[in-house]
Order: C-alpha cells, then structure tokens, then sequence
C-alpha cells in the first residue's frame, strides 16, 4: 500500500501533495486543539504501532498478518490526533525504511493517514453508542485498508499503470482479505485493550444514531454497487433534448475528471462509475458538513 | 536491532554528514524530482541517475555493500508491480519502475544515513512542518527501539510458555491480548514521559543544542547537486 517514489506521474503525486499539505495542516491544528501537549502521549503511540507490527496473527494456511494500526488508533485517539501519528510514521517508513516515496508522500499520507484514518473512524463515531459498536470496529478496520489500497490502485492507473484483467482482480482479492483481517486484528486488539482499561478507549460524545450509521453505509453501497443495476438510457430531459435536435447543439466549455459521471482514469466500466459516485458523495459529504457548520455556528451580536 | 544500523551511519564525521540537512533534504528532493520527470525513452539510461548516490556514499564513508542492500528493501514492494505490468506487454516500462523506484530509495537511504534524525526533524520544523507532527516524529523514532524490543520479547515469552501448541482461535486472542498490553504500557510510558517532560518546564517545543548554522560549504553542497543532476538529466531528456 506504502507507493514508492517512481510510480506516480508527476501531475498526479505532485496534485497530491498540493491536496496534503492544507489537509495535514487543518488535522494537526484539530490535533494541537484537542491533544495540546500530548506530542509525548501520540510520539509513543506511533511507537506502539510499528511495534505491535511486529506481533502476527495466525490466519490460517502457514500465513499471518500483522495490525496496520490507523483504525485502532482513530477509536483510542480520536481522528485528528490518529491522522498526525499515522502522518508521523508514514515520514518515518519513508524516510529511514524505504517503505513508500519521499514525493509519493502526499499519495500516500492522504491514502492511509487522512482518508483511510476517517474511513476507519466514521464507522465507530457512528455505531460507538449502539448495539452496532463491535461491527463498527471491525468495518472500521476493513474499510480503512480496503479505502487506503483502493485509492492507490486508482492512483496507480491514473499515472499510466496498466493492470492486465487478472492481476486487477488478483490484487483487489488480496486487498478484501488483508482489510477482513485488519478488521478482525482491530476488533480483537480494541476489546482486550477495553477488557483491561475501558477509559483508554475513545467514546465519542453524542455519537450519531444507529440509523445515521446506516443510511451512511446504504449511500456507501449504492454509490459502489448501484451502477451495475441502474438503467443506461438517458433521463426524460436528455431524451427530450435529444428527440427536439438540441442535445447535437450543446457545447462543452470545460471537461473535469468526473464528466458524465465516470472516472476515466480507474479503468473499467464499474469502477469507473463506482469510482464517481464515491468521490461525488465524498465531496457533497463535505460540502455539507461545512455548510451545516457555517449556518450552525453561534453569531456575535 | 536492525534498525539502529541508520542511526549508527548518520553518526559518522565526514564533509557530507558535517552539512545543514536543510541543503541535504533540498538536494534529495531536486534529485527525485529529476529522476520523477525523466522521460519513458531514457528507458535503463535512468540507472545512471545512481551515480549521484553512490559518490555520496563513498564521500560519507558509509559501507556501501549494506546500503545497497537495504535499499532493496523497496523491491519487496515493485517487483511484484513491475512483473503486472511486464504481464501487460510493457516490459521497458517495468525495467523504468524498478530502476526509478530503487535510485530514489539508494539517495533517500544515503541522506538519512548521513543526517542525524534529530537534524532532519529541526530541519522539518524550519521548513514549517507543524510542531506537532515534529515533534510525534522525534518522539516515535525515539521510542520506536524500546517499545520494538518489548515487543520483541513479549513475543518470545508467549513462545517459550507454549503459544505455537494452542488452537489457532486461541492464538489469535493471546495475539490481541499482547498486542493490548503493549498497549498499555505504551499510554503508562507516554504518560511518564508527560510528567517529566513537564518537570522540566517542557513549554511545547523541543530546544536543540548546538544547533546548526548554514555555512558557505552548504550553498557549495547546493549549487554543486543542482548543476549535476540538472546536467544529468538535460542528457538523458
């Protein structure tokens, strides 16, 4: 998951780091908020993370794996301090052991430190205060290395990588199995950790209903999943467009990297148009949010 | 441990290790960036790029048979992508991912052989990395080699009273429980840390001493670099 320098086209690690750095900013200042002099406490949890990698899981068939840490971190931490320990070890691999690229650095700190870390987290701060929590942290898990290695396999393709059908499905089966595990490692992990010391795990206060939870995961599965049963004919303003004449008069003045919404850069049908409907969802997601935020905000009178 | 072998080489004396690590990480990054842009026709030609990094590890008398070697580490990871993509008839292009992956990770590995990590973090922080993540920085290098070495022997004692002969569900339990009290022990340790780091009047920010100051043989170091690679690369464009 860790991209080395070398495999990344320079528009799109370079486009990446310009999206990383403001965003590492904003999280280390959420961090310096809500964890002010606690650099010691995330300093010696990123130790933790390279150490307990250390310990493998037995998972069958002579094989084992190992915890990769960001959604653990996230329900114990919180988000943005989870985002500076990831950040800090990711330097730290790139840097002393040549695991990922000094400029695939922004790839790679938004892949698993920003996005894979909230991806790894919104599950919890949904479920934490339901029936649901144990299934929160094990999609937590999965989705925080399913999230990080998918990103990077769409990074890869759009730099010109070219995955012949078989090695894709090859590698997208290797990255559901290592996500079930990191889920089950994270579920495990977090219950002996809550067994020992419940005030060590991080409760979200006035976490979201169990119904926000699923409505949450419903879009997630829709947007993925939906395009392969929805419809290809063209809606009743198009038809009507086009059976006046005026579609053929219609002139494009700019094009973006989700026109007609496909992702031309992932490749196939399916997760071309998957690839859209996330990203679409991602950015209304956070358009919202700064919305709600904006128009909830107290005034001074 | 094996990873205090990098810490050991930053530690030596030479022109290269003397340097302001703000002209060295400017270099590694002007050398990637060179080496990121090189066009696809340079094809193997891109392995000349090497050069750079190998003067530099004779000039840091570090040993070069052990430098090369734990750069191949990189290959774990590209080989496996540059056979998929020979798979997929471009066999000039997986020889390019491999011969750029591992000249990065050789120059990459030779600056932080001979920068002292706590240089690079300063240099971080002058650069304008935020403080907190400087500072989770130096800390996770700092405590990465003990918290590794009780892992380390956590493991060994569920070994030897008997983990291997368990049924594997049970493994997997005693796994997460080690893996928890490390866990423990990591927040007691932060906790420690805190305490004393505040004892000390620990206002937020790490004070260095002997800091070090750019000198003229640093813009030589720069000016010296940038013309090389530069050179280089306007011959393999």
């Amino acid at each position: 998951m860790h991209i080395p320098d070398g495999f990344l086209s320079p528009p799109v690690w370079a486009a990446l780091d310009v999206v990383s750095v403001p965003a590492v900013g904003f999280m280390a200042r959420r961090a310096q908020r809500t964890a002010a002099d606690r650099a010691p406490l995330l300093g010696v949890m990123g130790a933790f993370v390279f150490a307990a990698q250390m310990i493998n899981f037995p998972v069958g068939l002579g094989t084992s794996g190992h915890l990769v840490g960001g959604a653990l971190l996230a329900c114990t931490l919180g988000p943005a301090a989870a985002s500076m320990v990831m950040t800090a070890i990711l330097v730290v691999q790139a840097l002393v052991f040549q695991d990922g690229g000094v400029l695939a650095l922004g790839a790679n700190v938004l892949n698993m430190a920003l996005i894979g870390v909230m991806a790894g987290y919104l599950p919890y701060r949904y479920w934490a205060n339901t029936p649901l929590r144990r299934a929160g942290v094990f999609l937590g898990g999965f989705l925080s290395v399913l999230v990080g290695a998918s990103l990077a396999m769409a990074q890869l393709a759009a730099s010109g990588v070219s995955f012949t059908g078989p090695v894709l499905a090859v590698s997208a089966g290797l990255f559901v199995v290592t996500a079930v595990l990191e889920g089950l490692i994270t579920l495990a992990v977090f219950e002996a950790v809550e067994r020992l010391n419940p005030g060590w795990v991080n409760t979200p206060a006035g976490a979201g209903s169990r119904a926000t939870g699923l409505l949450a995961a419903a879009a997630v599965l829709l947007a993925a999943v939906g395009v392969l049963v929805a419809s290809g004919s063209p809606d009743g303003l198009e038809n009507l467009a086009e059976q006046s004449g005026i579609a053929s008069r219609a002139v494009t003045l700019f094009t973006t990297p989700l026109t007609d919404y496909e992702w031309k850069a992932a490749g196939g049908e399916w997760l071309s148009k998957a690839g859209a409907g996330l990203a679409g969802l991602a950015v209304i997601y956070v358009l919202c949010s700064m919305m709600g935020r904006l128009i909830g905000r107290p005034r001074n009178s | 441990m094996q990873y205090a072998v990098v810490d050991e080489w930053s530690r030596g004396g030479s022109w290269l290790h003397r340097r302001d690590a703000r002209a060295k990480l400017g270099v590694l990054v002007l050398f990637l960036l060179a080496v990121s842009v090189s066009p696809a026709q340079a094809g193997w030609r891109v392995g000349a790029f090497g050069v750079f990094p190998l003067t530099a590890l004779l000039a840091a008398r570090l040993p070069v048979a052990g430098v090369l070697w734990r750069a191949a580490a990189i290959l774990a990871f590209t080989v496996p992508f540059a056979v998929g993509v020979w798979i997929a008839g471009e066999p000039d292009r997986a020889l390019l991912l491999l011969l750029k992956s591992y000249v990065s990770a050789l120059a990459c590995l030779v600056t932080v052989g001979v920068t002292p990590w706590t240089r690079l973090v300063q240099a971080f922080r002058k650069l304008g990395m935020p403080p907190i993540l400087t500072q989770v920085m130096e800390l996770l290098y700092r405590y990465l080699f003990l918290l590794a070495g009780q892992a380390a022997g956590a493991r060994t004692a569920a070994l030897c009273r008997g983990f291997a002969g368990v049924p594997r569900f049970q493994q997997f339990r005693v796994a997460a429980g080690v893996v928890a009290v490390l866990f423990g022990r990591s927040l007691e340790r932060a906790g420690r840390v805190e305490r004393g780091m505040a004892a000390r009047g620990f206002r937020g920010e790490f004070l260095y001493a002997g800091a070090v100051l750019w000198v003229w043989q640093d813009t030589v170091l720069v000016c010296f670099s940038m013309t090389g690679v530069i050179a280089a690369w306007w011959v393999l464009r």
